[in-house]
């Protein structure tokens, strides 16, 4: 299968484990994935950073068993995505009540009181894990309901339930934004 | 909401992830974790379940069972002698001590738990040592009546001739100056063994053996003189036709009720192994006639004394007369049972 912005040479450098081609598909996911998971684990850089990283890991050593019948990015995100649940499960055993403190990463929090884009990563950040997995892979690398589906072990239907049931939720709780907020008018 | 949602920022990733990921991929490889293994294995579980089943089992059959190394014993009547001195109401019969009665005297033992056997007149016995469980007498002469109400093979009596092994009931054992030994069982069913000959006696029959002679055919209690001589004869080998008309005549006959004819099954089916071969085929037609044997069992192999073939016969006589034709489980729980005990 064809992989936008990836040529032929790097994909097959990544599939031997060669550190120049593994760089270059670092620089054109890295951003992305680290974004998600920063999202995910709602805004905790240190745990975002170590996911991420874990996941690229993961990704390097099992490159040799990488199929080219798929993308290369619906690969990545199922990785990113089973390193970030695994992360939330570990977290849940450590902390046995309550939730963890939601440390707002500068992006997420309302660095600026109002601003729309913390505003909307607050709220996705209080979604539950597979609604925001489900919205985070949709909106940041724009994947089709085949590649979510791919991505996150499940079928094409409960992509586009966990998409609605998403944005239900978001719309309730960016509501707000409807009503007072000048840039509410996009929703 | 999906224009909002694409607003979403992308936080660029921290330059240090690269140098985290190349560490990481170069890194000396970790010393592989030690694989999970479950702290108890399931067949370690399993083993240990075993064990405590059995020896749990096994406690509670000997706390119930244990043979005593003293037994109770009372006079009945006259005056019985333990260990030389004359009993005088209750004592205890120790191992290794005769009880001894004369013409008049009679005397009761306490089988541990497993019930009484009353020492008749003109009887010398002697408490054995047993195994854990095993409760064993040892009948010289005299008579002995025997009242046992405990799982099989717990109560045992050495004559002179034969091992009668209790299998669950009642019975009287006579044993003549000779050392001949007369089984007679009222309830239930005695193994009459002398070495590797067995004789399975079941209630209502007689069974006799000699000093230095096999257990002989069962037979019915009712059985006339002449049949009762002409059933030894057979038994020595040296019996003929008329003999074995003898026998036959005194058999209930197949339209017999059940309870009789299985009498005479029993008694045919031991005839059958003892008699010479051209008497055979008379014996297994009467016994056909009672009781025809099932299939798979064919008259070839029960003339030819297949040993599986006549065991299955026997179970389909009665249940009850046949362990070894019972399925694998209770042979094995049978043999876990005697090592146990």
């Amino acid at each position: 299968m064809a992989e936008p912005d990836l040529d032929p040479d790097t994909l097959e450098g990544f599939r031997r484990g060669d550190p120049a081609a593994q760089r270059r598909v670092f620089e054109r996911y890295g951003d992305r994935v680290f974004s998600i998971a920063l999202h995910f684990l709602r805004g905790d850089h240190a745990a975002a950073q170590d996911a991420a990283q874990e996941a690229f890991v993961r990704m390097f050593r099992a490159a040799p068993s990488f199929r080219r019948d798929s993308r290369l990015s619906t690969w990545l995100y199922r990785i990113v995505a089973n390193t970030c649940l695994d992360e939330l499960r570990r977290r849940r055993r450590i902390v046995l009540f309550g939730d963890l403190p939601r440390e707002i990463h500068p992006t997420v929090a309302p660095a600026v009181p109002g601003a729309l884009e913390a505003e909307v990563a607050a709220a996705v950040s209080l979604l539950s894990p597979k609604l925001r997995l489900a919205v985070l892979l949709r909106y940041f690398d724009d994947l089709s309901y085949d590649e979510m589906a791919r991505a996150l072990d499940c079928s094409p239907g409960t992509v586009a339930s966990r998409l609605a049931r998403a944005h239900a939720a978001l719309a309730t709780s960016l509501a707000h934004l409807n009503s007072g907020h000048p840039r509410a008018a996009h929703t | 909401m999906e224009r909002l949602l694409r607003r979403l920022p992308v936080t660029p990733a921290p330059a240090s992830l690269w140098d985290g990921i190349q560490a990481e991929l170069h890194a000396p490889a970790r010393p592989a974790p030690l694989a999970r293994r479950p702290v108890r294995s399931p067949w370690l579980v399993a083993a240990a379940l075993l064990f405590a089943l059995v020896g749990g089992t096994a406690a509670g059959i000997v706390g119930r069972y244990g043979a005593p190394s003293r037994w109770t014993v009372e006079r009945l009547a006259g005056a019985p002698a333990v260990g030389g001195n004359a009993l005088a109401g209750t004592g205890d019969l120790a191992t290794g001590q005769w009880l001894v009665t004369d013409s008049l005297s009679r005397a009761r033992l306490r089988v541990g738990r497993l019930g009484t056997a009353e020492v008749g007149p003109g009887s010398r016995v002697r408490l054995e040592r047993g195994g854990l469980t095993a409760h064993r007498l040892t009948v010289e002469r005299g008579s002995l009546h025997a009242v046992i109400a405990a799982p099989p093979r717990l109560f045992f009596v050495q004559t002179p001739s034969a091992l009668a092994t209790d299998l669950g009931c009642a019975y009287t054992l006579e044993v003549d100056e000779a050392g001949t030994s007369r089984l007679h069982v009222t309830l239930g069913w005695v193994e009459l063994r002398q070495g590797e000959a067995v004789s399975l006696v079941p209630s209502g029959l007689v069974a006799e053996v000699a000093v230095g002679g096999r257990p002989g055919t069962p037979y019915p209690v009712t059985f006339p003189d002449d049949a009762r001589a002409a059933l030894h004869r057979l038994d020595a080998g040296a019996g003929d036709g008329a003999d074995l008309d003898r026998v036959l005549g005194a058999l209930h006959a197949p339209s017999d009720n059940v309870t009789l004819r299985r009498e005479s099954g029993i008694t045919l089916w031991h005839l059958l192994q003892r008699v010479s071969p051209d008497l055979r085929e008379r014996v297994y037609r009467r016994l056909a006639a009672l009781s025809p044997p099932p299939p798979p069992l064919t008259r070839q192999g029960l003339l030819g004394l297949d040993r599986r073939m006549l065991e299955r016969w026997r179970a389909d006589l009665n249940p009850m007369w046949s362990e070894a034709a019972g399925p694998w489980w209770t042979r094995a729980a049978r043999r876990l049972w005697e090592w146990m005990i």
